[in-house]
């Protein structure tokens, strides 16, 4: 079995024209009979694929294609409207760095909250305490309370913390631009470890050349479809022809 | 079954996120808790001047009487924080995934810690007061476990609720009231006898049950009623499974509602 396969997957959307988020707006609507109108709004249609073992799977397109949406579906945290989804072994989505930070605790229990978010057992956390600290490079701020770090401190905590993670599928949204030049080239390495660990990885990106160097196959979607799915440097094309005719439509216009 | 499996699965962040909630609470410092403290014990004197001074009530130790009322009302009353746990939450449900019920057992744990803290004051007020402490004090965590698993049931539906409704925030503020004045908190309950219409409102209240066996617990030193454990039992496993069951049905659309 490969440790992720989609199969036929869509994404429905059904989007209120005007949101009724109050119990008394519902049972007012009911009462003087108005109907709610919906926009309806397909995410994704149709996507298959297979992600195979130690494969790196670059997803690329433009804002609002369904790159997001489809990283959620594989992470489980949307439900796809029909089709089917499989997924071996622990997932652990990259959606952004940090979720789950509280301002208030000091840095060190923020490492300890954040791992177990990303599912880590408090022992492994304690094992790997120094070295989240060390390459976060934060050794004298770990008692202060996270809102008074800086935003570069808060990602270089997050990022550190992130990268002590045990994923057999690794879901990884643009997270990678973090900190100064130095500290990118620190990430760009941790990520070469995670390919080595991992099953298998899935990487959005708007940049073409992220995608080219880090990835073995990459799908390029448009408008919720699969545009292309195969070489990242045959994809890559597609894509840029792709980006080329909507700017020339755009100017034709 | 129950999804006790998924606490236990999950417990280190059940655990890390009651953690941040008593801190962010009680802002870090046992002075916090004790601040937090003062708002019961402030009520519990108004109402005490009130009914002793104006209405002139004449119920054994009514210091005691009210104080063993209102402490144990207040973890009933926590739901109105419980409601916001999974909202509250929204940018970690959008981001990654973890059973959404993780959320609402982290508060409800946070609300229990908080209720045992408090109900060792309890204890001690009850000795100061003159209440008469036997052996049946060791029965009070297994009605403190009970009451834990009906605020966890009612917590599960508001909390899913409140997701797609954000006013619900004001209609559960005004139940609270009347559920607060619905069980025999600042009154006794003899007061209201069998032919009352408003016994049966005093009987569907779960909290009129655990507040008169707590009275029985912490003030009379004597065996709680058995028709109240009845009531307790029978309130709690249906709050329990049919507010699991609820969530369980809106939690897949929390995602894309938050």
């Amino acid at each position: 079995m490969n440790p992720i396969e989609l199969r036929r997957v869509s994404k429905h959307f059904r989007l209120p024209h005007e949101k009724r988020t109050t119990l008394f707006s519902v049972v007012g609507g009911l009462l003087l009979g108005k109907h709610q109108s919906f926009e309806d709004f397909w995410a994704l249609r149709d996507i298959s694929f297979a992600v195979e073992e130690g494969e790196v799977l670059g997803v690329v397109g433009r804002n609002g294609s369904g790159k997001s949406t489809l990283l959620r579906i594989i992470g489980n945290i949307y439900q796809p409207t029909s089709g089917t989804v499989s997924v071996r072994g622990r997932i652990i989505p990259f959606i952004e760095l940090g979720v789950g930070f509280q301002e208030e605790l000091s840095g060190r229990e923020n490492v300890y909250l954040y791992g177990s978010i990303l599912g880590l057992p408090k022992r492994t956390i304690d094992v790997k305490y120094n070295e989240i600290v060390e390459f976060a490079e934060l050794t004298d701020f770990m008692d202060l309370p996270l809102k008074d770090y800086s935003s570069g401190m808060n990602m270089r905590l997050a990022f550190a913390t992130a990268t002590i993670a045990e994923p057999d599928v690794l879901l990884i949204d643009e997270v990678l631009a973090v900190g100064d030049a130095e500290f990118q080239k620190k990430c760009l390495d941790k990520m070469e470890d995670f390919r080595r660990r991992s099953r298998a990885i899935v990487f959005v990106s708007h940049d073409a050349a992220q995608v080219g160097k880090l990835c073995s196959s990459a799908l390029l979607l448009s408008h919720g479809k699969a545009h292309a799915l195969g070489e990242p440097s045959e994809v890559l094309k597609e894509y840029e022809s792709l980006l080329k005719n909507e700017e020339a439509q755009h100017a034709g216009k | 079954m129950f999804s006790l499996r998924t606490y236990w699965n999950y417990r280190e962040l059940i655990w890390n996120l009651a953690a941040a909630d008593l801190k962010n609470r009680y802002k870090n410092s046992a002075l916090g808790f004790l601040w937090s403290f003062m708002s019961p014990l402030l009520m519990s004197l108004v109402l005490i001047f009130v009914f002793m001074q104006v209405f002139k009530f004449t119920i054994d130790n009514y210091p005691l009487y009210i104080i063993s009322g209102i402490i144990p009302w207040r973890f009933f009353g926590y739901t109105a924080n419980t409601m916001h746990s999974v909202k509250l939450y929204s940018s970690l449900i959008r981001k990654i995934y973890f059973p959404r019920q993780v959320l609402v057992f982290s508060a409800c744990l946070s609300a229990l810690i908080s209720t045992s803290i408090e109900f060792v004051l309890l204890l001690l007020i009850s000795i100061v007061l003159g209440g008469n402490i036997t052996a049946w004090i060791l029965l009070v965590p297994v009605f403190l476990a009970a009451q834990f698993f009906l605020v966890l049931g009612i917590s599960y539906v508001i909390a899913a609720l409140f997701v797609f409704y954000r006013d619900l925030q004001h209609i559960w503020e005004v139940f609270l009231q009347v559920a607060f004045y619905a069980a025999p908190i600042i009154y006794p309950a003899t007061l209201i006898t069998q032919s009352s219409p408003y016994y049966l409102v005093l009987l569907a209240n779960p909290m009129s049950h655990f507040i008169i066996t707590y009275r029985h617990l912490f003030m009379y030193g004597d065996a709680p009623a058995l028709g109240s454990i009845i009531g307790i039992a029978a309130f709690t496993v249906f709050a329990y499974v049919a507010g699991l069951l609820v969530f369980k049905k809106f939690e897949p659309r929390f995602a894309e509602e938050v």
